[in-house]
């Protein structure tokens, strides 16, 4: 048996969802995970993030992660380098963000910027030739048209090669097990070939490489030199110096801070002795107004004695005129009067009726009451007048006393202040001065930084292009031909049936043609029983993953497989129109124990050699003889009616809250992530 | 009418009588010796004389001669408040002047569309020439005043009085 590869290209540890109410978090190991779970509780939803972390273009999501979730954080292992990747998940054209660090140390590092596609360019780069090259798989460019000299070329996505590291659940058991875009197949193909290394232009791509590695390392070298000339001309002072520096700045910044709040204290705390003054000065204005208060009032009132006896001036003139006409006017006996227009006649007395007629003795009376009265009017004013005039000096006389005090008040702060002020002017100009040192010594700090960021990059490529060389020298001595992988290919995939238990397994190889097995002689395509094309799916993507368990190949030994059990047990009956009923109970596709053996095989492929690879499984159920066995190897399992501590309800696990009607359209479907650039070529 | 239990001079018909007989004794013709007074008219100029600050402002505008006013014609409550009543009702100066005609002070003369001008007699020039208290002499100077605009129509002088009776006397 061939040795298993050290470190796999690809693992998962973890997969965070950051929500607003709170993160939910999928945690993975090595070898064989297992998520299941009853429908509508997310298990999809998991691949579908890890995909779309991974750089799929679109992200189907079930409304609870919608309404709950924000971006999702994927922390990853390639090559053994930890490595977490950020994105958005309501927008997938966004920059995806990715840091050296496990998911938790985000906040303390700078990302890098990738673009998620070929039509834009980021800043550093696109996220694609980021996975690759972190995996060492050469970023290679592939024939659009294989048996043309000519033909154009595009460039390889992570996406192509993923595609043999994903089967959901449309793709389980279906007769287009890698789609049905002639194009794209050709250029899958392509990929296969890549992987494999079997690639014709595989040899001299790989030196172009390894020559452009070693362009790139040395343009670093003469950057690294000049940088360290530059230092050395500019006399600037060691990482260790310059940190020195820095601190005893910061120190000494701390101090004058801390000196410059000192002074402010001690000018507040001298000057609360003027207080008391501040608080008469205060009371003294309160009496000031009480007291214009109170002469405005007794003014008002002066104005109202002055008219009521105006008044009574005028009634007494109108009473000695009334009393004049009473006795000069001639004393007519009652008598008729005829109305000079309309002849009508009427007795005086009774038109006199119509008015007060008071006889002349009570008139008289009247008005001596009115004179005595208009003499206490009199009284009263000079009463108001003295008044007025005293609250006047009162007031005259506070309000001098007033602008004593303010007087004071304003030359006893400035005694106070200005002492302080030359001190307090003297600090503040040294803080500022230490603040520009301060950052221009953050500038040579990173500048010095920048060195050794070089360094450790030079040694990377350097690291990189040894490998490269390797693979270069094995390839010359032993190109690997397609067929032998085939064989190999095919021999895994008769084995893992056999083990499984299905009927008559003969004939099994891998078609050259489309790179698909052929059972019993038969084409994948053209085999009628759901259930024989799901375990020959499911055997063939476990068959590449176990090769590359054991060889050096340019694909992770990475599966992830949606609905493992399609066809086999029960069928959706959404799926049957796909299937032959028939033929599967032919098969006895009914039959629990090839259920049971698929999780069988995957136990003991995880127990052989756990440290090289990863599969995520995600199911409805598991076999409840397997229970036990399984228990080991559970992610995540998902009921409504959770029986055990570990038990959750789904992925968002606090969505009881909140009464959502799920989509039942949640798988997705669609991740081509051909280069727009260049045109796709039908070949014939 | 009904009575209220205080003294109150303006109510007293006497006072009334004696303050109508001097109006008619100073306006109750023009130069030509024509009647001109209408009830209206009579009523217009009763009211200016209660309120002379209102009175100046007429003149004023007609470019007379103005009254000089003293504290108590500006001050007093009756000054402050305007009672623009006497304006709209006429009843009372009617019935007054009916009883000067009952006292053969007055007489009245019946011009064309039925227009009914009153005016003094010799009788009633005799005793309003008589009234010499400190208030009837005060009253004389105020109709002496009034003289120049006694030809003006009772819709002319209500138009210039009108704004001020809308919006009040600001000065």
């Amino acid at each position: 048996m061939a040795l298993k590869i050290k470190t796999p290209k690809l693992i998962i540890s973890n997969l965070v969802l950051i929500g607003h109410r709170k993160n939910y978090i999928v945690p993975f190991n090595n070898g064989f995970n297992l998520i299941y779970g009853d429908s509508d509780t997310g298990k999809s939803s998991i691949l579908n993030l890890i995909n779309y972390c991974l750089g799929a273009s679109t992200v189907d999501l079930y409304d609870e992660i919608e309404l709950a979730g924000d971006y999702c954080l994927l922390e990853v292992l390639l090559v053994g380098e930890k490595f977490t990747i950020k994105r958005d998940i309501f927008n997938p054209k966004a920059e995806i963000e990715v840091y050296r660090c496990s998911y938790d140390e985000i906040d303390n590092i700078f990302p890098k910027y990738y673009s998620p596609n070929y039509s834009k360019v980021s800043e550093d780069g696109y996220f694609s030739e980021f996975l690759l090259t972190s995996m060492n798989i050469p970023i290679t460019k592939l024939k659009q048209s294989p048996t043309k000299k000519d033909s154009k070329m595009v460039t390889l996505s992570f996406r192509d090669i993923f595609r043999f590291n994903y089967l959901n659940q449309d793709k389980v058991g279906s007769k287009k097990l890698l789609g049905e875009n002639f194009a794209y197949l050709t250029k899958l193909k392509e990929t296969f070939k890549l992987m494999y290394n079997a690639l014709d232009t595989q040899i001299l791509q790989l030196e172009e490489s390894i020559s452009e590695l070693v362009k790139e390392r040395n343009d670093l070298n003469k950057r690294n030199i000049s940088v360290s000339g530059f230092l050395k001309e500019t006399e600037i002072d060691s990482l260790k110096v310059l940190e020195e520096t820095k601190e005893e700045k910061e120190l000494e910044f701390l101090s004058l801070k801390s000196a410059l709040e000192e002074i402010d204290k001690s000018i507040l705390s001298d000057s609360s002795e003027l207080d008391s003054l501040r608080k008469e000065i205060s009371e003294l204005e309160m009496l000031l107004l009480d007291y214009t208060n109170d002469r405005s009032v007794k003014q008002q009132a002066i104005k109202q004695n002055i008219a009521l006896r105006n008044e009574y001036a005028n009634d007494i003139r109108k009473i000695i005129g009334t009393i004049e006409v009473l006795e000069k006017f001639p004393r007519i006996a009652d008598k008729d009067t005829s109305c000079p227009v309309c002849e009508q006649i009427i007795k005086l007395s009774v038109l006199k009726e119509q008015f007060e007629n008071t006889d002349s003795e009570t008139i008289k009376s009247e008005l001596n009451g009115l004179r005595r009265r208009q003499k206490e009017l009199v009284k009263i004013h000079t009463n108001l007048r003295e008044n007025i005039s005293k609250y006047d000096s009162v007031i005259n006389r506070e309000a001098e006393k007033l602008n004593e005090m303010r007087l004071q008040f304003d030359n006893q702060t400035k005694e106070i202040i200005t002492p302080f002020i030359s001190q307090r002017d003297n600090i503040s100009s040294k803080l500022g001065s230490i603040k520009s040192d301060l950052k221009n010594l953050q500038h040579f700090y990173k500048i010095r930084k920048q060195q050794t960021i070089i360094d450790s990059e030079i040694i990377t490529l350097e690291n990189r292009i040894t490998e490269f060389r390797d693979d270069l020298k094995v390839l010359k001595e032993s190109a690997p031909s397609l067929n032998r992988i085939f064989l190999k290919l095919g021999t895994n995939l008769e084995e893992f049936l056999k083990f499984v238990g299905m009927k008559n397994v003969n004939n099994i190889s891998i078609s050259a043609k489309n790179y698909l097995p052929i059972i019993r002689n038969r084409d994948y395509e053209k085999i009628t029983s759901g259930g024989v094309r799901t375990l020959s799916s499911v055997g063939f993507y476990i068959s590449l993953l176990e090769y590359a368990i054991s060889n050096s190949v340019n694909y992770p030994s990475f599966l992830m497989i949606d609905t493992i059990a399609k066809y086999i047990g029960k069928t959706k009956e959404t799926d049957l129109s796909n299937t032959s009923i028939d033929e599967d109970l032919k098969e006895g596709m009914k039959d629990a124990t090839k259920y049971e053996n698929i999780y069988n095989y995957l136990i003991n492929l995880s127990l052989k050699s756990s440290d090289s690879f990863q599969i995520i499984v995600v199911d409805n159920d598991v076999p409840k003889t397997l229970e036990d066995k399984l228990k080991p190897f559970i992610a995540k399992h998902y009921t409504t009616t959770p029986s055990t501590i570990s038990d959750e309800i789904g992925f968002i696990d606090d969505a009881y809250e909140y009464d959502i009607v799920r989509n039942e359209n949640d798988e997705f479907n669609n991740d081509f992530d051909v280069d727009p650039n260049e045109d796709l070529e039908m070949e014939f | 009418m009904a009575r209220i239990p205080i003294y109150i001079p303006d109510s007293e018909v006497y006072l009334k009588l004696g303050k109508l007989i001097l109006l008619l004794n100073e306006l109750s013709t023009n130069s030509k010796k024509e009647p001109i007074l209408t009830l209206e008219k009579i009523s217009i100029f009763e009211f200016l004389t209660k309120h002379p600050i209102l009175l100046n402002r007429i003149l004023y505008l007609k470019n007379k001669e103005l009254i000089d006013l003293n504290n108590s014609e500006k001050f007093s409550i009756e000054a402050l408040f305007l009672d623009r009543g006497p304006l709209f009702n006429f009843s009372q100066n009617k019935i007054l002047l009916n009883l000067l005609i009952g006292y053969k002070f007055i007489n009245v003369k019946i011009k064309k569309d039925f227009e009914v001008n009153y005016f003094i007699t010799e009788k009633g020039i005799e005793y309003a020439q008589d009234l010499d208290s400190q208030y009837f002499q005060r009253l004389k100077r105020i109709y002496e005043n009034i003289t120049p605009i006694k030809s003006l129509s009772y819709s002319n002088i209500n138009k210039l009085i009108e704004p001020y009776l809308n919006y009040g006397i600001k000065d």
